[in-house]
């Protein structure tokens, strides 16, 4: 008995050895044996291949990382990445099965479900920090009068896209501050540009993330912070969540291997700073020391469905959301 | 009577076969991707009769009618000197072609630092990519025009403006207009992608607003209202035209005919 138990082991180990050899030199599958050997421990089944859509910014490089460390291979998954040019650009693809998985800004999931495209949000991605400095703030011009949130009122301030998370936390911000957010002009530049159009007179205000924000902080004599909205409106607000859609929703097995390989690859890119760094300077092309000082989001894959539904409910309030997306699908169990 | 009924359905035919295809083709589809006629209309009257019509629309063509009007009037002067001057022609023609063959889209960044991300920006883009056509065709046509005529004005004594006024300029207005034509789309084009970028209203912003609010069958009608417009803007260009070209239409019939 004991002998036969021993013996299966040894089995089991030299097919996963042989499989995972089988792996690493490219053949696209293992032998027939791996189907019987058991998933857990990683390596022994074959990968599952997936594709995912990234956006080229520091945060999802995380993605990028974890492909790197073979955290994925471990559970399982053979990444693709695909880039995207904005989060919106990317749920098409994922609704239609295109990318299996996505990695965007909650708000743009919940306008889709809002609008009837079958999406889902798998994961915790990156959030906004819920105190200190945080990785986004409304820049504002040094000595010109712009000190509070209620001082926006009928200025024009940029955001890199109207009628996402920028200008809804703005306008929450600015209502708690006893302004009214309707008088506040809203102008689409892109964040590389925004610092310059503030410079120009063309914009009076700014909304940047990092690095463009430390830029900032760094010329006190130029640049005035005028406040954090992400935290005035909802604090550690999720800045990215992953989602997925149809099929690969219903495959609890899928979704599960997704769930806890971004949960290790973001851990692992949290504590290994120093390699995260590089992985983010080779995939965004920034400058290795830049990219090695960034100022980071917190990187979690757990996800408080309260904020998802705080989120709705602000976008609800500022007419983002025409109407409410049911959150019990959209948040994936 | 019948004649003009047998013209309006050559027009509509196409139009309407194609409709039909479409609809017929995209009756089971279920993807709120895929755009349906019926939607697309009822939601183009939603859409852009009402406030979109003064926020967005006019703003818009104000821009292109002040962008086109800008590169019409100056492309048709600055075609004219370097048409009816050698030495000019020969000292502009390579900055011409090399400035011609920038994309203007790619300069929306740099005229956004230089003029600013205001209404200023956008009109001198659309200025600055449809003014090529018609100093390109003006120049053509201002040397093309007849020798005989030429000489024959000279040895009448016509000189200076009254020569430009009654000789080069109607000679010339045939391929000045064909320069016009292909202008006027540029325009189109230009006003939309300007409006992408450091936008907060306008056709071209609102259209990229609705994409990314999954807004599908409302992002479809602003595509087609811009098809509208350019079939309204070529219909207007022929009107006008006809009006100018009448001496030149009526010849041309002239000389088919016989």
């Amino acid at each position: 008995m004991t002998r036969t138990r021993l013996f299966s082991a040894v089995a089991l180990t030299a097919v996963g050895i042989l499989s995972l050899a089988a792996c690493s030199s490219g053949s696209p599958s293992g032998p027939a044996e791996t189907e019987t050997a058991p998933a857990e421990g990683g390596g022994g089944g074959e990968l599952t291949p997936i594709t995912v859509g990234l956006l080229a910014i520091a945060p999802a490089a995380a993605v990028q990382y974890g492909i790197d460390e073979g955290i994925f291979e471990e559970h399982g998954l053979d990444v693709t990445v695909q880039m995207a040019q904005g989060g919106a650009a990317m749920l098409p693809a994922v609704s239609t099965g295109q990318y299996h998985f996505g990695v965007g800004n909650p708000l743009s999931v919940l306008t889709a479900a809002s609008q009837g495209v079958d999406v889902r949000i798998a994961s915790g991605y990156s959030f906004s920090l819920d105190e200190g400095e945080d990785i986004n703030a409304v820049v504002a011009r040094a000595g010109e009068g712009i000190e509070s949130w209620a001082d926006l009122e009928g200025k024009k301030v940029s955001v890199n896209a109207v009628k996402t998370q920028g200008d809804l936390t703005i306008g929450e911000a600015v209502e708690r501050d006893g302004g009214d957010p309707a008088a506040v002009e809203y102008i689409e530049v892109a964040f590389p540009d925004a610092l310059a159009q503030l410079d120009g007179g063309n914009v009076d205000a700014v909304w940047i993330p990092e690095p463009f924000l430390s830029m900032a902080v760094a010329d006190p004599d130029k640049y005035t912070v005028v406040g954090h909205p992400n935290q005035e409106a909802i604090p550690g607000l999720p800045t990215m969540v992953t989602f997925t859609s149809g099929a690969v929703a219903e495959d609890t097995e899928l979704v599960e291997a997704w769930r806890g390989a971004v949960a290790d690859t973001l851990a692992a890119a949290t504590d290994d700073r120093e390699g995260f760094g590089q992985t983010i300077a080779e995939f965004t092309g920034m400058p290795e020391a830049a990219a090695a000082n960034l100022r980071l989001e917190r990187l979690d894959a757990e996800l408080d469905p309260q904020l998802i539904s705080d989120l709705s409910d602000l976008a609800q309030k500022f007419a983002f959301l025409e109407s409410a997306p049911d959150l019990d699908t959209v948040i994936l169990d | 009577m019948r004649r003009s009924l047998i013209a309006l359905a050559y027009a509509l035919g196409l139009p309407l076969i194609l409709i039909a295809i479409w609809w017929i083709a995209s009756l089971g589809a279920t993807s709120i991707f895929v755009p349906k006629p019926v939607p697309l209309v009822t939601q183009f009257f939603e859409v852009w009769i009402g406030d979109r019509f003064f926020t967005d629309v006019l703003p818009s063509l104000g821009r292109f009618v002040a962008g086109t009007a800008i590169a019409i009037v100056l492309g048709m002067l600055i075609g004219l000197g370097v048409g009816l001057n050698r030495g000019l022609r020969a000292f502009t023609e390579p900055v011409f072609e090399f400035f011609r063959a920038i994309p203007p889209p790619v300069l929306i960044p740099i005229f956004a630092l230089v003029i600013g991300i205001g209404d200023d920006m956008r009109i001198a883009v659309i200025a600055f990519g449809a003014i090529w056509p018609v100093i390109l065709n003006t120049i053509e046509g201002v040397r093309a025009a007849d020798e005989v005529q030429t000489e024959t004005s000279r040895s009448y004594g016509i000189h200076g403006l009254s020569r430009v006024r009654y000789q080069v300029l109607p000679s010339a207005a045939p391929q000045i207009l064909a320069g016009v034509r292909q202008s006027l789309p540029i325009g189109i084009i230009l006003m939309v992608i300007s409006e992408m970028l450091y936008a907060s209203s306008g056709l071209g912003f609102s259209i990229i607003q609705l994409q990314r609010s999954f807004a599908v069958p409302q992002m479809w009608s602003g595509i087609l209202l811009l098809g509208l417009l350019g079939f309204a803007v070529s219909l207007l260009f022929k009107l006008v035209e006809r009006r100018i070209l009448r001496w030149y239409h009526g010849l041309k019939d002239l000389q088919n005919a016989s």
